[in-house]
């Protein structure tokens, strides 16, 4: 049987039907969907008035221009936006394990993290980050004078991919701790959406102990700044060993790792404890 | 007159309910205030001096963040318990429905005040080494001016929250009232840095008469004889806001009794 033989492409699949799903759903509620989205571009929009307001009054911050900063803060726009497109289901976990709908993709024939991926996805919020990404992302490379070489190209999307993996990793962690029973939502607020706060500006301009933070353990510098850093190579990224700038994938694929990990462990100790 | 009281202290004591929430607010505001310090340290150490001091700049950061989050209210109270239903019950008991609603919110500022904003703001001036510079008897004032500001905020979130009378979810046009004050009211970026243009145009709006007037009044910007017309425009805007809200709310009063929810 084709099935048995293609588990990845049924997989796929039921994935794809998933997706036209949800956006039947989000369709059908035309109105609610699209105000959403707007909501949530408003809400975004101003960490980039904030930029523009800034510039408006001083030409630099720390030698880096306007659209040069745009730029950086174009990488954690568009990653955000596929993050909450395909892992919108891991970012809300805690809910589900609440509901009890972990309980019910047990009783599956599927895999949990599969269900999980699959159920949920932030249209609203994804069009919201998305299309600030794409038009800081379109205009600002151009303004700054990035050349599109082949290997420009393979580069910022390896970047992308790679900011995508590390954010939903942090998601991931916080999603394994809900099995057990740590209502976690608030610190997985603060830590993430801090950190997403302040990759948005070049890190030489925190204190110490925000730097290692943000480089070192919740590595959102590796979304941002570090690959605008490839792109545009200001003064202060000197500060950093050069290999840092190749550093995107290799966190990345440490970080999806490490938080599969938790997930898996969470995973048996949840489905072992009779729940 | 007790009753409302009983309704502040409720409000007091739902927030100790929740200490997680409680002490996730203060970082939030630490890290904010952090963030924004970081920002305008570099744009001072490029620029040298600016028409604002650093000290005063500093300061005026850490107060309006930490004024922001003692204001904050629950901008979905009133959407749940229409939602519910049980907003008919808050009707017909004897207690005017917004007095009640301000008695509680202002219930729940006071504990922050207490819990978020005092730690928020000591541990800024311990931290940045510089104590934030203050005029005597300023401090009278700007605590008039915050008291009033508050008032102009619960004002104008009033109309937002009538206004789940009629819509079915308010989430969106919340989440954009917040954004422009976040923007509009000095909070992101101080009011004095922004294009002359911009300003007149926040002139116009309730935004300027929140959290930037008492600040402006207790960094001593607005000496005593500015401060005075400073406040009587918040009060204006207090009541601009309390009468447009005052027909709403009768407007969606009758609505929800005519069709029973």
């Amino acid at each position: 049987m084709d099935r048995a033989r293609r588990p990845l492409i049924r997989a796929l699949r039921l994935y794809a039907l998933h997706v036209r799903m949800i956006a039947k759903a989000n369709l059908f509620y035309r109105l609610n969907s699209l105000t959403i989205a707007l909501a949530v571009f408003a809400r975004e929009v101003t960490s980039i008035a904030v930029v523009a307001l800034l510039f408006s009054r001083f030409d630099a911050l720390k030698a880096w221009s306007r659209d040069e900063l745009l730029f950086l803060y174009s990488f954690l726009f568009l990653s955000y936006a596929l993050v909450v497109f395909f892992f919108a289901g891991v970012r809300d976990f805690e809910e589900d394990v609440r509901e009890g709908n972990c309980d019910r993709y047990l009783l599956r024939p599927l895999g949990v993290f599969f269900q999980v991926i699959a159920a949920k996805s932030d249209y609203a919020a994804s069009i919201g980050h998305g299309l600030i990404g794409v038009a800081l992302f379109v205009h600002c490379a151009a303004a700054v004078g990035v050349d599109w070489t082949p290997g420009a190209i393979l580069a910022a999307v390896v970047f992308l991919a790679s900011g995508v993996l590390i954010q939903a990793s942090v998601f991931l962690f916080s999603a394994a701790l809900s099995f057990w029973t740590i209502r976690s939502a608030n610190v997985r607020n603060i830590l993430f959406f801090n950190a997403r706060r302040y990759a948005g500006y070049p890190v030489s301009i925190y204190p110490a102990a925000i730097k290692v933070v943000v480089i070192y353990v919740i590595p959102f510098a590796f979304v941002s700044y570090f690959p605008a850093q490839f792109f545009l190579a200001k003064p202060d990224g000197y500060a950093f060993p050069a290999f840092y700038l190749y550093l995107p994938p290799v966190v990345a694929l440490a970080m999806a790792g490490l938080s599969a990990a938790a997930w898996n462990l969470g995973l048996r100790h949840y489905s072992s404890a009779g729940n | 007159m007790t009753r409302y009281w009983g309704c502040f202290a409720l409000g007091f004591k739902e927030c100790l309910a929740y200490p997680s929430e409680t002490v996730a607010g203060v970082l939030n505001t630490l890290l904010a205030i952090v963030a924004s310090v970081a920002i305008w340290s570099a744009i001072y150490k490029d620029q040298g001096a600016l028409e604002i001091s650093q000290a005063a700049l500093v300061t005026y950061i850490a107060l309006m963040f930490a004024l922001k989050s003692a204001f904050e209210m629950d901008d979905f109270f009133v959407e749940r318990r229409v939602r519910k239903g049980t907003i008919g019950l808050d009707m017909i008991r004897p207690l005017r429905f917004r007095l009640f609603l301000l008695s509680y919110m202002a219930g729940s500022a006071a504990f922050r005040i207490f819990v978020q904003l005092v730690p928020a703001v000591l541990l800024i001036a311990l931290w940045t080494g510089i104590r934030p510079p203050s005029s005597p008897g300023a401090i009278g004032l700007a605590a008039l001016s915050a008291a009033v500001g508050y008032l102009v905020l619960f004002n104008l979130n009033f109309l937002l929250w009538v206004s789940s009378f009629w819509l079915h979810a308010t989430w969106s046009l919340v989440t954009i009232k917040e954004a422009l004050i976040l923007v509009l009211s000095g909070v992101a970026f101080p009011l004095w840095f922004m294009p002359e243009a911009l300003r007149q145009l926040i002139a116009l709006t309730p935004f300027g008469a929140i959290m930037h007037t008492p600040v402006a009044i207790y960094l001593g910007r607005l000496d005593g004889a500015q401060a005075g017309p400073a406040i009587l425009g918040q009060i204006g805007w207090a009541v601009a806001l309390y009468l447009v809200g005052e027909i709403a709310f009768a407007r969606g009063a009758r609505r929800i009794v005519i069709q029973g929810g």
